[in-house]
């Protein structure tokens, strides 16, 4: 993506880029709407006590380490923004290790899951669970990768005070990210 | 040379409280699944929907930024509600 290019002077005089990812974020809105409206069919054709298997305090953990890696994000952006190039690096080095632990940590809840019993076959409450939350998880894993390029690109010194639009676009889908997980965390495990 | 112009100061909105708050009400949230199974609904949802809205206008700056976002941003949800509504009713 070309940094030459003034985005003031585009047609809408808004960024291509930015305005490129917030269409995107639009049409995220409904797959994960779609996604969360299956499950909560699925899940009221099952026992009432079907997400009662589910390991609460573990995923109240991993939601506030969530919540502290899209803080990592915006603070790494703020950096770049007044010039801070070294701050910047740290702080996507800090919401790479963030988002790694939540991938982490589901993938020992998942683990777990299976062995109690809950599979993606095995039941509707079970395949819906697996369905949504690993759409979330594969979002994260594209992020993630999304992070390690852009700790590539920060360690050659590619962003700058004038040149940060493209840790911005990273910030705005990994805030996304992280309001599906503030949702899921609530239809999935507290409701 | 770009170096040798002093930098601007960006001014950001208090990202550190906006995480206090977060942390806050998700704490709230877990003390409301011990109060009874009628509240429980309604409280969690509006927890959670003041959670995504602080992260939405102050992580994302839609805040501050073109209100073109945020007309895109909001559109959808205009779709996500009848689809909601004709579900819960069927």
């Amino acid at each position: 993506m070309s940094e030459l290019v003034d985005p003031t002077h585009t047609s809408t005089g808004l960024d291509n880029r930015k305005l490129g990812m917030w269409l995107f974020l639009a049409t995220e809105v409904m797959l994960f709407s779609a996604l969360i409206a299956a499950f909560l069919q699925m899940e009221a054709r099952s026992p009432a006590d079907a997400n009662e298997i589910l390991n609460i305090p573990i995923t109240a953990v991993n939601t506030f380490i969530l919540i502290i890696s899209s803080t990592t994000v915006v603070l790494g952006l703020a950096a770049i923004q007044d010039g801070d190039r070294k701050k910047l690096l740290r702080y996507l080095v800090l919401t790479l290790l963030l988002g790694a632990t939540f991938l982490s940590v589901q993938v020992f809840e998942y683990t777990q899951l299976l062995h109690e019993g809950l599979t993606p076959s095995g039941s509707l409450f079970g395949g819906a669970f697996y369905t949504l939350t690993g759409f979330h998880g594969l979002h994260v894993f594209i992020g993630l990768i999304w992070c390690v390029s852009l700790i590539l690109m920060a360690r050659k010194g590619i962003f700058s005070h004038r040149n940060y639009a493209r840790v911005e676009i990273f910030g705005l889908y990994w805030h996304f990210v992280d309001i599906v997980w503030i949702l899921l965390f609530t239809v999935v495990y507290l409701l | 040379m770009e170096e040798d112009q002093p930098i601007e100061k960006h001014k950001h909105p208090k990202y550190l409280l906006v995480f206090l708050a977060l942390a806050i009400l998700t704490l709230l949230e877990l003390g409301v699944v011990y109060l009874p199974e009628q509240l429980r609904p309604v409280l969690l949802l509006s927890l959670s929907f003041i959670k995504a809205t602080l992260v939405v206008l102050y992580f994302m700056h839609l805040k501050t930024d073109s209100r073109w976002f945020a007309f895109i941003f909001l559109v959808p949800f205009l779709l996500v509600f009848p689809m909601v509504l004709v579900l819960r009713l069927n």
